[in-house]
């Protein structure tokens, strides 16, 4: 017996591979779509999933912005749309039955999230400018190794190099963001 | 309910301003993207418009240059990195970098690289899972990921997310997927060999897909159940199944996937004693593949030649073919694939009966494609 196995498997979406046409879509849909839908929805997160008014809203706005980028790709709208509140509203469900109640005198405490602001905001500015300093290859290499935890090898297989030059890339990308972020401060 | 409407349409149509501002700057950039990896990112790329051009111009490519479809979704990971995130609602930074690492991590599994492939895929998950709205990209991932585990071979794991997979897509009217998990889950059943269930498969995906407009899926159907059905000496369904696929992709102007359909006929065309109409059939392929650099792929064609040039009792051809073949690998340094043709090369001299051996080292090429650190065994005596 002959071997058969020339698997053929395909995910490609059709709608990604008419760029022109779905810049078109993204641009008219939602309006129209938005107002025909919109109650619907927002009933939908109220009645069947017990979600207050103004957190339906919410969660019915963040729903028809996933719609903006995937316009073109759906083809039962109103299906889709509901599909995508649901979804939204068990989502949401989740994150509260995880929540717990405060203690009353907690209105006396600072926010936990502000005690290190201070600190942490200017901190943070500066990491988002240094980004923005470098070069498109040093952004991946500190991305990869920062912002998604990489390890050095991981980087070189991303990057078809070897460990050890992703290493030197990511020391060199370092460099790279302090000299223009102290260039840049010095021209300010 | 005004300003929600309003604020839509703004971000709708800043999004579509900035591809259509970003749409022939990524066309010019594909052909010196190299360049562009060093030089300062322009301000007006600095946007996610720009992002979802590069990842578009990624899933373009795919097919033809998976290698430029990596470089497109790298660069755009870059460019998302440089956009400024407070301009943007948190939902739609979240999709585009998403449906980038996505695309990344497809390109890596088309260049056989599936643990960079399992890695990118991670990060569009945890991308998605930010948002419930956005379960439908998180359960199209999962599938992408079930897809790498069944070239692994983690079979159980592929099944049991294309079953979380299953769910998600049902509850969005979302039928493409669904026929997508449908189609890899009669693959998996195919691949353990269990015939019956992936026919039943097989058959339950085609079903579905045929009151639909997506002749690529509908054409990967046929061409998998071809094959089963070859498996299963069904041969004239068998034919019927891949002269479908093969017309399918031939008017979706996909020559790779036309080429790898002829092989399948050739291959039945083989398996019925028809050999010179499978070398006519093989020889235009392995042409195909190898001015493509499929170097791999040529081997496989030129092994299913051997095959027929045996058969015929022309031995001498046979191992010029081989001799051939050898040197293909040789020049691509595919080492694996050289240790398993040069044991055949020697075989070819000496062996009265080498069949079995010819059709277990095309096995073991073909199979390298997806399994790159397989180490070759020659077939017990």
């Amino acid at each position: 017996m002959l071997q058969f196995c020339t698997f053929i498997f395909t995910e490609l979406p059709t709608a990604l591979v008419a760029s022109e046409r779905q810049i078109n879509l993204q641009r008219a849909d939602v309006g129209a779509v938005y107002e025909e839908h919109r109650r619907l929805l927002v009933g939908t997160a109220v009645s069947r999933y017990g979600i207050g008014e103004d957190d339906a809203e919410t969660l019915v706005h963040d729903v028809f912005l996933a719609y903006i980028i995937k316009a073109d790709e759906v083809v039962d709208v109103r299906s889709w749309l509901i599909g995508a509140i649901c979804n939204a509203s068990k989502h949401y469900v989740r994150t509260r039955a995880r929540s717990v109640g405060l203690p009353p005198d907690i209105i006396e405490e600072p926010d936990p999230a502000s005690v290190r602001v201070v600190d942490q905001l200017p901190a943070e500015l500066a990491a988002r400018e240094c980004f923005a300093c470098l070069t498109p290859r040093c952004q991946l290499a500190l991305r990869l190794r920062y912002l998604e935890g990489y390890s050095a090898p991981e980087i070189a297989a991303e990057l078809l190099t070897s460990a050890k030059y992703a290493q030197k890339l990511v020391s060199r990308c370092l460099q790279q963001a302090y000299d223009r972020y102290q260039s840049k401060g010095a021209g300010k | 309910m005004k300003s929600a409407h309003d604020s839509l349409r703004l971000i709708a149509d800043r999004l579509a301003d900035e591809r259509a501002a970003a749409h022939s700057i990524v066309a010019t950039l594909r052909a010196s993207l190299e360049t562009s990896w060093d030089r300062p990112l322009p301000e007006a790329w600095r946007t996610l418009g720009f992002v979802q051009e590069l990842t578009t111009a990624a899933t373009e490519v795919l097919e033809q240059d998976p290698a430029q479809s990596r470089a497109l979704a790298q660069f755009a990971l870059a460019v998302g990195t440089a956009v400024p995130r407070a301009d943007y609602p948190a939902i739609t930074v979240v999709q585009l970098e998403g449906q980038a690492w996505k695309t990344l991590g497809t390109a890596h599994r088309y260049l056989s690289a599936h643990d960079a492939a399992l890695r990118a895929y991670d990060a569009a998950r945890r991308c998605f899972a930010q948002f419930g709205a956005l379960a439908d990209e998180h359960a199209a991932v999962d599938l992408a990921i079930a897809v790498v585990f069944s070239e692994i071979g983690k079979f159980d794991e592929a099944l049991q997310l294309i079953a979380k997979a299953a769910d998600v897509f049902a509850s969005f009217s979302d039928e493409q997927h669904a026929i997508q998990g449908a189609l890899l889950k009669a693959m998996i059943h195919h691949r353990r060999g269990d015939l019956r269930l992936a026919r039943s498969a097989y058959e339950y995906a085609l079903r579905s897909a045929q009151h639909r407009d997506d002749l690529h899926t509908l054409a990967a159907i046929h061409n998998n159940l071809g094959h089963l059905l070859a498996e299963l000496n069904e041969t004239s369904a068998a034919a019927d199944s891949l002269a479908r696929a093969r017309d399918l992709f031939a008017g979706l102007e996909m020559p790779i996937e036309v080429s790898r359909t002829e092989g399948g006929l050739a291959r039945l065309l083989l398996n019925n004693r028809e050999y010179e109409r499978a070398i006519a059939l093989l020889q235009p392929a392995r042409r195909h593949f190898l001015s493509l650099g499929m170097i791999e792929e040529a081997g496989v064609a030129a092994l299913d030649i051997v095959d027929a040039l045996v058969a015929m009792n022309d031995r001498a051809a046979a191992q010029q073919l081989t001799e051939t073949v050898l040197a293909e690998f040789r020049a691509a340094r595919l080492d694996r694939a050289i240790v398993a043709v040069a044991y055949l090369q020697d075989l070819l001299r000496e062996h009265p009966a080498p069949s079995a051996s010819i059709h277990h080292v095309r096995s073991y090429v073909e199979q390298l494609r997806s399994d790159p650190a397989r180490v070759f065994l020659p077939l017990p005596e």
